[in-house]
């Protein structure tokens, strides 16, 4: 049977003939115009409840959580990257504090890990999967930190009620209510929206209070001051790339575990472990 | 030999009588023998010579020392005194032995022959073909990185050649892609799946574990060259059975016949001939690496499926529809755009 070729998809970089001005100069609130919602609609890809059906995860909900641990506790040395290749001082600082903080609630996912798969952190490796997205946060890390501070919105940093909540009900709804990993769940949650070392030190962040209820992403804009319309366009491609990532997290578990029946937990492996 | 000390390699599957790796499986004759046989493995950690084996397992030891050879023979454990270091042959038979399982693990879809049947979607092949031209187009992010990391001046020169030889072929992708009626301008205003992208930031990390780790990998993608039906075969029989115009296949197999002209397949095993030896964290990170190169590449591939299909639209992405080019019609006077 012959398949008449009849269009292709292509993606495209721009929106064709879109009038935009690309040497406009956005402010701070204009930039979070472009980027916020980004975020926002990204932030549906961590409702596990709706996406394990359509990824056939029904019956690998634990292995998914698993999975989503080896991305929260890489997030402390992923920031840290971020800080040092970004260049403005202030927002350095910004993600170090925010790095300080995923490194020291990281042994809260190592516990909810154990917990869920029966082993320790160290013996457990992420699919390839998972790696690519920890990999994607790196690549986005070195090359943009504005699309960068936007994405660790996504991951529950400290003091985001709306992104702690969301990463919360991605392993709830997964989870049964006796499950041991809740109790570590709920001291790390605890940990995320109490935390006061982490965002409010820096002193245009002091301004959102306690509970810290800010967006790194917004205040990494403010610092870094107004920027060209072609820039903002970059970091708002970059950060959709994120989202599409996160659509091959899924993807790639349903490949693995669903498709070519992995065993759970997906243990490391070395050739030559002597 | 009695002083070599065995160490069983991973993914060796035990199941009723059987050990399988790497598509080769042993057969226990005696069901008695069974868990003497799963011991005598479980001991097999690279610590603790034969000797000492057959001690603990109180078995004779030539006995002992038959059954580890014919394991050994087949693939299922190195004998060595120790492994700080790994004779470059030994990894090279390892090595061979694992290439074509990550080839057919790269391309596991059903719909390769759906292709080549010409019953899969054309977009899917000029897709494909867009996405190509992305990864080479991004050979330039990632093959520089490598010449950086070249552990010394001879892997310096290699890494050089390479990169000189390889950094334009991405054009004879954009070639095919606007012989199947993708305006040039679109190809350069286009942007690669995150699938896409995310392979050439896996080639990046790949490039910095140094020279032997990145031509490992670079060889098992050279390597499909060797696929059945052959590539070239494919692309031509795919063109034709999806009504695509001759002149995409011909760039297609113009870049393979490249490749081939270069001999890059060799490059891998020109860089083991110089060196008798391997540090064995160097073995160990290239099977890490090619392993995960393997499942890189069949989300890759699946990612590809499923997009140009039109099986799957995610986040919030700008496409236009480009009309493709029939074998006899030249390039589409106008696009669609919706």
């Amino acid at each position: 049977m012959l398949t008449t070729p009849v269009s292709v998809p292509v993606l495209l970089r721009s929106d064709p003939g879109a009038g935009e001005q690309p040497l406009e100069i956005l402010s701070a609130e204009s930039i979070d115009d472009v980027l916020r919602p980004a975020v926002e609609s990204t932030l549906a890809w961590f409702d596990s409840e709706a996406l394990v059906g359509r990824y056939e995860l029904e019956s690998h909900r634990r292995a998914l959580c698993v999975e989503m641990c080896h991305v929260m506790r890489s997030l402390g040395k992923t920031v840290a990257l971020c800080a040092a290749y970004c260049g403005a001082k202030p927002v350095q600082e910004l993600l170090i504090k925010c790095a300080f903080h995923f490194h020291r609630v990281s042994s809260s996912w190592d516990k909810i890990a154990t917990a869920i798969s029966g082993r320790q952190v160290d013996e457990l490796d992420p699919l390839t999967s998972t790696l690519l997205l920890n990999l994607s946060l790196e690549e986005l890390a070195r090359e943009d930190p504005l699309a960068f501070s936007y994405a660790v919105d996504l991951f529950a940093p400290p003091g985001s009620q709306a992104s702690a909540d969301a990463v919360m009900r991605f392993f709830t709804s997964s989870l049964k209510p006796q499950d041991p990993a809740n109790t570590y769940l709920q001291e790390w949650h605890g940990c995320t929206l109490g935390n006061f070392v982490s965002f409010a030190s820096v002193p245009t962040t002091q301004r959102y209070g306690f509970p810290h209820t800010g967006r790194y992403g917004e205040a990494c804009a403010r610092q870094m001051g107004p920027m060209l319309r072609r820039d903002v366009d970059r970091s708002l491609q970059q950060l959709t790339l994120i989202s599409d990532q996160l659509h091959l997290f899924y993807r790639g578990a349903q490949l693995f575990y669903v498709e070519k029946e992995s065993e759970f937990p997906n243990l490391r492996e070395n050739w030559l472990e002597v | 030999m009695a002083e070599l000390k065995p160490l069983l390699l991973p993914r060796v599957r035990l199941e009723r009588g059987t050990a399988v790796r790497a598509g080769t499986t042993l057969s226990i004759e005696d069901p008695g023998q069974w868990d003497r046989f799963t011991d005598l493995l479980k001991g097999c950690d690279g610590s603790r010579t034969i000797s000492e084996l057959a001690t603990a397992a109180r078995e004779p030891l030539h006995s002992v020392q038959e059954t580890l050879e014919s394991l050994r023979t087949n693939g299922f454990l190195w004998l060595q005194s120790d492994y700080k270091t790994i004779p470059t042959e030994v990894f090279r038979e390892e090595f061979k032995r694992w290439v074509p399982i990550w080839v057919d693990f790269m391309y596991s879809q059903p719909w390769w022959s759906r292709l080549y049947d010409g019953t899969a979607p054309a977009s899917v092949l000029v897709g494909l073909s867009i996405e190509q031209m992305h990864y080479t187009r991004s050979v330039s992010a990632h093959m520089p990185v490598a010449v950086s990391y070249a552990g010394g001046v001879a892997d310096e020169l290699t890494q050089f050649k390479h990169l000189s030889e390889e950094w334009d072929h991405y054009y004879l992708f954009v070639d095919a892609c606007v012989a199947a009626g993708i305006p040039a301008e679109f190809l350069e205003n286009s942007r690669p799946l995150a699938s896409t992208k995310v392979v050439t930031a896996f080639m990046r990390r790949v490039a910095r574990q140094g020279t032997l780790v990145y031509n490992a990998c670079e060889a098992i993608l050279e390597a499909t060259t060797q696929n059945d039906p052959p590539v070239t075969e494919f692309y031509r029989v795919a063109t034709e059975r999806l009504g695509l115009p001759e002149e995409f296949s011909r760039q297609h197999i113009s870049h393979v016949s490249a490749d081939a002209d270069f001999e890059h397949i060799d490059i891998f095993d020109q860089l083991l001939e110089g060196r008798a030896t391997l540090p064995s964290a160097t073995v160990a990170t290239i099977f890490s690496y090619c392993r995960q190169l393997a499942e890189t590449f069949a989300l890759w591939h699946v990612d590809i499926y499923e997009f140009y299909s039109g099986l799957t639209r995610y986040g919030p992405i700008r496409i236009v529809d480009v009309p493709l080019a029939s074998p006899r019609t030249e390039l589409p006077l106008e696009s669609t755009t919706c």
